[in-house]
């Protein structure tokens, strides 16, 4: 009896260690809330540019995308918006006047939203160059150097501090073509490319961030940055973009690969620290979506009343004609 | 940092008032001074902590951590002196009041311990030591509880205390008052252990046979302790038996272990030796062998040794030599068609330590200690093949040169001063890696921060009247690295004030200041954690803390304490937003971010210390609150050690004199996470053609809180004791009702919806050890 009881003890004990350790949990109960985003861009000191998107929270446990808010009221410093379904955005039903800074109002059913931002000074660049062309291994390996072409771009910063940038770049004028840049040598520095587009400003601790980080690849068209250590200095970036990028892959002309492209198009944001740190966290995030280790990133808004960002923007464009 | 012109008058206080008592009582005509060493008599072992005290004149004292002790009493009305210490006969000793002097005192252990106690069991009641916040854990005692695989751990011991808890299931990693696990000086005979724990965390690297006393501080931290914000676990190893030779060992699911002592020369060198090693991986090879046909190893196992080796050079001198040195490897091996894979981690300590104990007279003991400290992880990658082969090494550590001089000044019996300096020389390695092959060598190394560190310091146990005593005193500091010098200067003080008979009110106030951080993603003991210096951009930590509390020692030794404390921590360190577990190497310093905590709360505790059924409760309610301008959009969130409630109950009970079972239960609000409750459209730019960004919505930082922790384990201990030896089997179940606790949380995304799944680690463990000693 003895041993028929410690038997049937050990096999219930060791049985319960198999059984499953997983167990599926409810998180969260929330209701779904509004969600308002928008900006104002104001390109190359011409007439600004707005459009406000409206929708909503929703569940993760829901597939597919956000449901979109298309009854709101929207205005902007006294201009009436309208929904644009082809956009999915609301737009302004006239011109924008100028002016320094910009509050829009949205109202959606009972829930009143409001967001302000300041117009930041126009900065302009002062010059983009192609200056040559260089042998570098392809940060995707390869024994082979490929073709690179150096592109400096050169723009004042203001002289008071806490100014924030945004630098576009692109082989096509809507600028939403993904590309790729290379700024410095050929080497390849996880630690930097682990944290993306979003962090140089803490990133760099010399004078020069691009110095600093010359071996970083930049795995979009875009970087932030802060003048933290170049206020007030006439700043000059040295990118490498791959050969690739610019002849593109006509060998595949009815895929989504780059096509030959005639012109590099250049953007330089001049933005608040709060879109900085907006959009810096939306990248963060991005970035470390999927990695079990990486610390939560809260996107900051600044919306009252619903979640979003709003933002202006002023923005100076150019282009380099391909040297192709 | 703070400046000394901060506090000058009470500086002056310290300065001008140890003096004046001092020579006040010195004053004292016709005293004998009573000084010497409190020992067990079978092995020699010095007793730390025995009360000594002349009963008739209602005046003792304890002695220090080498069993030490000094007491001036009237010669002409000193007649006896008694001795106690938990689990010996208590000892009556005449005092010859014309020779005075030396008396060194051997007590002889009970047959059987007639209490067993959990722990706390000060041999100073309670209401009347002036040192709150603190409890003093026999070894011995510790074991009586249940335990994890067979493995006593006396870390695990020590978050049964109040405002002590664990970080995660099963980890030995300690979170005491709110402070996060680097904010813990765990010292091993007065050397800091860097990485004290085992297995991920599961263990803790102190082996229960080698030990013979440790103590824990939450709070009123004593001038002699500094370095770290929230607690002092100073762990003692045994000396070695002076008098014969002793063994015990013990056999359990998980690892065997060994320890030997006895005297080279009889009553004058002794030595300690003892071994723990693992064997999961060896148990687990044939299982790993089958499911990849018979080419893959698992390495997973862990070793600790302790050595120490004591030389009574003279009445008057003690040379103490010891050394620890432990290591886990945790990794995977695959050999097959010529090529070898490894790939895995490395990690552990080594601390040696020298130490010349001098009694300079019956009143002054001076104690000169040596030490180095190493801690070091290694985490590495090679293949070989036939034609090719490559090697990755990314290696971390800490190395500790370290010297410091402690002086016992016992000028009569309402002063106990003790005052020190010394200094540590650290060497950190935040990250260095080397790659090496055919093709390339390549040693990418993070430059090697030195610094020197220095303290120095003077407390006064102080009794000030029949009712009120003070622990009053003084450390500075001071650090340098790189042209970066930090001071600090921080005061120290405890009082105790009897209310009535057995009760006491009691008040501390503790400045403390850190030159080190840890910093960690995971909060799990991960030996991946890296160990860095304050810099020249990373200041120092700092915290203050008080505490207020009532303690009160009932006639049937229950003691009874509840504590209030509130503590301020300054320049505390986090990863930054987003940042990514990785090796950040030359990186950290950008990588991270400081801010403020604050922890408050209550602790109610109660201990029963005698009779067949003997234990403890203790609960908690805390706050513990983080601010950092660049976190949670700069507002206040929840530590994610926040546990609002922490309640635990542990109770032996001794059916006979050999069986013995035991059991405890523990309830803890569950940890604060960060999880996102939604998604969202973030972000409307202008260049992005309707490519918007998608977002996560995290209402806060540490918005969520995982499911309560709680548990159940039992044990029992069969003891069968035979002429020349003893022998116990342990049987132990751990989470007996196998309730799933929180490990951690993760996301699963399936057709575009996302679910959380909650793992967890440790459901019911049974654990079956045999424990020998002869």
């Amino acid at each position: 009896m003895k041993q028929l009881f410690i038997a049937a003890s050990a096999t219930v004990l060791l049985g319960s260690c198999t059984s499953s350790l997983t167990t599926p949990i409810e998180v969260s109960k929330e209701k779904e809330q509004l969600v308002v985003n928008g900006f104002v861009a104001m390109i190359n000191q011409t007439i600004p540019t707005a459009a406000v998107q409206v929708s909503v929270t929703q569940k993760l446990s829901q597939p597919g995308t956000p449901q979109m808010v298309t009854d709101a009221f929207v205005e902007l410093n006294g201009t009436g918006f309208s929904y644009n379904p082809a956009e999915s955005l609301y737009i302004p039903q006239t011109g924008i006047n100028n002016a320094s800074s910009f509050k829009m109002n949205i109202t959606a059913g009972t829930i009143k939203a409001s967001a302000e931002d300041v117009l930041p000074a126009f900065v302009p660049i002062v010059s983009a160059t192609f200056t040559g062309v260089k042998k570098l291994i392809s940060r995707y390996g390869g024994d082979t150097p490929t073709d690179y072409y150096e592109i400096k771009i050169s723009f004042d910063d203001p002289s008071q501090a806490g100014d924030y940038y945004q630098l576009v770049m692109s082989v096509a004028d809507s600028m939403q073509v993904a590309s790729g840049f290379l700024f410095g040598s050929t080497e390849y520095d996880p630690d930097v490319v682990c944290n993306d587009v979003g962090v140089y400003e803490e990133q760099v601790i010399e004078q020069d961030p691009f110095e600093n980080n010359a071996n970083v690849f930049i795995p979009s068209n875009m970087v932030l940055m802060s003048d933290k250590y170049f206020n007030g200095q006439r700043k000059e970036l040295t990118f490498y973009v791959s050969n690739y990028f610019l002849v593109g892959f006509p060998e595949f002309p009815d895929t989504s690969a780059p096509q030959p492209s005639e012109y590099v198009y250049m953007g330089l944001h001049h933005m608040s620290k709060k879109s900085f740190n907006h959009y810096k966290n939306v990248k963060l995030q991005q970035w470390n979506e999927g990695n079990p280790f990486a610390e939560p990133t809260i996107v900051p808004g600044n919306v009252s009343g619903a979640l979003g960002f709003f933002g202006c923007r002023s923005i100076s464009t150019t282009k380099l004609k391909t040297p192709l | 940092m703070h400046s000394i012109t901060k506090l000058p008058s009470f500086a002056r206080f310290l300065i001008i008032s140890i003096p004046f008592f001092t020579f006040s009582y010195q004053a004292l005509a016709q005293n004998i001074t009573l000084s010497g060493f409190v020992s067990d008599a079978a092995s020699g072992e010095k007793l730390i902590g025995a009360i000594v005290a002349v009963p008739s004149l209602n005046i003792g004292t304890a002695t220090n951590t080498y069993g030490f002790y000094s007491l001036t009493v009237p010669s002409a009305e000193a007649k006896q002196l008694e001795v106690n210490y938990v689990g010996y006969e208590p000892k009556v000793v005449t005092i010859d009041p014309v020779a005075g002097g030396k008396l060194n005192i051997e007590l002889t252990a009970t047959l059987q311990l007639k209490e067993v106690s959990l722990s706390s069991s000060k041999k100073t009641p309670i209401h009347e030591r002036s040192q709150m916040s603190s409890a003093e854990i026999p070894i011995a005692q510790a074991k009586a509880l249940p335990t994890f695989l067979g493995e006593v751990d006396i870390l695990k011991v020590i978050q049964l205390l109040p405002g002590v808890q664990a970080g995660n299931e099963g980890s030995s990693n300690l979170i005491v008052r709110g402070g996060s696990p680097d904010q813990n000086l765990i010292l091993l005979d007065g050397v800091p252990v860097y990485n004290a724990y085992h297995l991920f965390g599961f263990f803790s690297v102190f082996n229960a046979d080698a030990l013979s006393n440790m103590e824990v501080i939450k709070g009123g931290f004593p001038a002699r302790y500094g370095g770290r914000l929230s607690s002092v676990i100073d762990i003692r190893m045994k000396e070695g038996n002076k008098q014969k030779i002793h063994a015990e060992g013990g056999i359990g699911l998980l690892a065997s272990r060994l320890m030997i002592e006895g005297p080279i020369i009889k009553d004058k060198i002794s030595f300690m030796v003892s071994g723990r090693r693992t064997y999961y991986d060896i148990l687990a090879r044939p299982i790993i062998k089958s499911q990849t046909d018979g080419n893959g190893k698992l390495i997973l196992n862990f070793y600790d040794l302790n050595a120490k080796l004591n030389y009574k050079i003279s009445d008057n001198d003690h040379v103490y030599i010891s050394a620890y040195m432990g290591s886990d490897k945790f990794g995977f091996k695959d050999k097959s068609n010529g090529e070898t894979f490894s790939s895995g981690i490395k990690w552990g300590n080594i601390t040696t330590v020298a130490r010349w104990n001098h009694l300079f007279n019956n009143k002054l003991f001076g104690n000169l200690t040596a030490y180095h400290s190493r801690y070091q992880f290694d985490l590495y990658s090679e293949y070989a093949g036939s034609n090719d082969n490559f090697k990755m090494n990314y290696i971390s550590g800490i190395y500790d040169w370290a010297g410091k001089y402690d002086l016992d000044y016992i000028p009569n019996n309402r002063h106990y001063i003790k005052a020190g300096a010394g200094g540590t020389y650290h060497t950190y390695t935040p990250g260095a890696m080397q790659i090496k092959g055919n093709a390339i060598e390549t040693t990418d190394s993070t430059d090697k921060l030195r610094s020197v560190e220095t303290h120095v310091y003077i407390e006064d146990d102080f009794l000030v009247t029949g009712k009120l005593k003070v622990n009053v005193g003084l450390h500075a500091n001071s650090f340098s690295i790189r042209s970066k010098n930090y001071f600090s200067l921080q005061p120290r003080l405890a009082a105790r004030y009897i209310l009535f008979e057995r009760t006491s009110l009691k008040a501390s106030y503790a400045k403390m200041n850190q030159y080190i951080h840890l910093l960690s993603n995971s909060g799990v003991g991960l030996p991946t954690d890296l160990w860095v210096p304050a810099t020249d951009k990373i200041r120092p930590m700092q915290a203050d803390q008080v505490a207020l509390g009532i303690a009160h020692n009932t006639r049937q030794d229950i003691e009874i304490s509840i504590e209030g404390f509130y503590k301020k921590m300054n320049n505390v360190l986090e990863y930054k937003n987003g940042a990514s577990f990785a090796l950040t190497g030359t990186k950290w310093e950008n990588n991270v971010t400081q801010g403020k905590g604050e922890a408050y709360g209550g602790e109610f505790f109660v201990h029963k210390k005698s009779g067949n059924t003997n234990g403890m409760i203790s609960y908690t309610l805390s706050w513990s609150n983080r601010l950092f301008p660049d976190l949670n959009e700069g507002k206040v969130f929840p530590y994610k050690y926040d546990r609002r409630h922490d309640f635990k109950i542990a109770l032996v009970h001794k059916f006979s004199k050999s069986i013995e079972v035991s059991g405890e239960w523990i309830f803890g609000t569950g940890n604060a996470m960060s999880i996102p409750t939604a998604k969202y459209y973030s972000s409307v730019t202008p260049n992005n053609n309707g490519d918007w960004a998608y977002s996560y919505y995290y209402p806060s930082r540490n918005n969520y809180r995982m499911a309560s922790y709680h548990r159940l384990d039992i044990g029992a201990k069969f003891t069968k004791v035979k002429a020349k030896s003893t022998r116990e089997w342990v049987l132990g179940v751990y989470n007996l009702y196998n309730r799933k606790n929180p490990f951690f949380i993760y996301t699963e995304e399936n057709n575009g919806a996302t679910t959380f799944k909650q793992v967890s680690l440790l459901g019911i463990i049974p654990s079956i050890s045999y424990n020998f000693k002869f």
